[in-house]
């Protein structure tokens, strides 16, 4: 039975299984080979086994793509699946022992993917990044449990410290996320647009609702200088007089949405 | 008799089969799924269930432990299956003849990939099939059908071709088998074979079920896909094979999503039955 084939075979196989579990360098010179087994190896082909490695370790983290599938159509689009999982069984090989949730699985993946896309080693896919951290900001908003009730504000609105809540996320993109999303198809990557632009996303845990919102620079600055820190009169005397309005008034519509919160 | 039609077990299957259990004849499971959630076993208690496999590494140096066998047994006869499906692949290997010996990886265990691989193909790998497959059939209750795996790369040792390889199994045994077609399209495309000419040696006679998926182009090869409908020539291939052969179950393999849109696995549904349809069509005006 399954213990009785060729010493051969079960070399070959040994070490094929070895090096997917372990991954193998974009170059191709991983392979260890026993001496007496080289011959049979001389041509293999290293970077299939290598995308096979990445089709492997990309199938096992299937359930990734409930929470990033645009992520995952365009790492399809762009044909960079395969590497970029490749690359993280290299950096990550399955250990046994290694206990993490699959949220800390699903962390550790897109902090990774995030970091791949970086690396002046992988090819330019414009605005694959933007995507993927539209689909983390998300993610991580509906891992945020729900608040509890918020204590009343008992000083002046003006003397008060606003900061933006558990429940909101601000981000400055330079291609709007939800424009490649809009355009992702199966035929061709799409033609992003350099655009830089501000969204703010906040969770409605009572409507089960997360909405994602562009601002313009000037209410994203405000909000993202909250810090619990600055009293709204400060954060107001650093705007322009023109503008602190609008700011105030948007800073009641934040409050009153949960996305600010007062002290 | 026509054939029944499946789809494997996901997320969403259980919502589908509230709504639309007229049109699926059963719900192919998974061996593994079944050990990890056992609840998945209740969708059995109004759909049936064939239970698939992927832990016995048939075509592989390490023959799984007895617990394997056991719990495989158990779920067999919960399920009441009417044959077991299996890989014709390796999952886990020694990892002594690797040259080294990586205790990070489960000391005293072997390898285990959690995944299948296609094997080296030559007559000592025939010999071992033959040899496990003997005692596999022991322990079962059931008939094991052998599925043919995707070939991504020729494997080091392979003198064979894939149909020689499981031809001289079937000439050796009566085993049965479960023709992939997606699989079988993957490793026409990737080892450069003609596939509907392949198709002529191929042991047909033997298949008992099909499976069907989708197959994803990339880095020059292609690569099996449970989250995308079968292509047009993926179905040409199916619509083939069914006017050679008439298995008694096919299954739609579109399970690594949970996500996978209702209205496309109705389409699938749709022509699966038509593709049927025409090859029962066929077999009435043409001989075999």
């Amino acid at each position: 039975m399954g213990g009785q084939c060729s010493d051969h075979n079960a070399a070959v196989i040994s070490i094929i299984a070895r090096s997917l579990l372990e991954g193998l360098e974009r170059g191709g010179g991983g392979l260890s080979i026993p001496h007496d087994v080289q011959p049979a190896f001389s041509d293999f082909d290293i970077q299939r086994l290598r995308a096979f490695s990445g089709f492997i370790s990309k199938v096992q983290h299937n359930y990734l793509w409930e929470s990033f599938p645009h992520t995952r159509s365009l790492l399809q689009a762009w044909m960079i699946e395969h590497d970029a999982f490749a690359e993280y069984r290299l950096r990550f090989p399955p250990v046994r022992k290694e206990r993490l949730s699959r949220q800390q699985k699903m962390a550790r993946v897109v902090r990774f993917l995030e970091e791949y896309l970086e690396c002046s080693d992988t090819p330019s896919c414009p605005g694959l990044k933007e995507v993927l951290r539209h689909e983390r900001i998300e993610w991580e908003l509906k891992e945020t449990s729900a608040e509890a009730t918020l204590p009343p504000l008992r000083r002046p609105r003006n003397k008060a410290y606003p900061r933006l809540s558990s429940r909101a996320r601000l981000a400055r993109f330079e291609y709007d996320p939800l424009e490649i999303i809009g355009q992702i198809s199966v035929a061709a990557p799409p033609r992003a647009k350099r655009r830089r632009c501000y969204r703010c996303y906040v969770i409605d845990f009572s409507a089960e609702e997360l909405r994602s919102l562009e601002l313009g620079w000037p209410a994203w600055s405000f909000l993202s200088r909250m810090d619990g820190r600055r009293s709204t009169a400060d954060l107001l005397a650093k705007s322009r007089p023109e503008q602190r309005r609008e700011l105030r008034h948007l800073l009641r519509q934040c409050s009153e949405a949960g996305i600010v919160t007062m002290s | 008799m026509r054939p029944r039609l499946g789809i494997a077990y996901s997320g969403y299957t259980p919502a589908f089969l509230a709504r639309h259990s007229a049109l699926v004849d059963y719900v192919e499971v998974p061996f593994e799924l079944l050990q990890h959630d056992p609840s998945v076993i209740e969708i059995g208690s109004k759909t049936p269930i064939i239970l698939h496999c992927a832990s016995l590494s048939l075509g592989g140096n390490v023959a799984a432990s007895p617990d394997v066998f056991d719990a495989i047994k158990g779920w067999l006869d919960r399920t009441e299956s009417p044959w077991l499906g299996e890989h014709l692949s390796f999952i886990t290997a020694d990892r002594g003849l690797a040259g080294a010996y990586a205790e990070e990886y489960a000391p005293g265990e072997p390898y285990n990939l959690g995944y299948t691989v296609s094997p080296p193909m030559n007559a000592h790998s025939v010999r071992s099939v033959i040899d496990y497959l003997g005692y596999c059939q022991e322990k079962l209750s059931v008939p094991l059908l052998l599925e043919n795996p995707p070939q991504y790369f020729k494997v080091p040792g392979t003198t064979m071709r894939q149909v020689d390889f499981i031809s001289e199994i079937c000439a050796r045994s009566n085993v049965g088998l479960l023709f992939d077609v997606t699989h079988f399209f993957i490793s026409a495309h990737n080892m450069g074979f003609d596939a509907l000419a392949e198709l002529h040696d191929y042991p047909l006679d033997r298949v008992v079920e099909v499976h069907l998926s989708g197959a994803l182009e990339q880095e020059n090869a292609r690569w099996d896909d449970h989250a995308h409908p079968a292509s047009e020539e993926i179905y040409n291939l199916f619509r083939h094979v069914l006017t050679r052969t008439r298995p008694a179950a096919i299954t739609l393999e579109y399970n690594w999503s949970a996500r996978f849109p209702e209205e496309m696995l109705l389409d699938e549904i749709e022509k699966t039955r038509e593709a049927m349809a025409w090859a029962a069509s066929v077999a009435t005006t043409t001989p075999l």
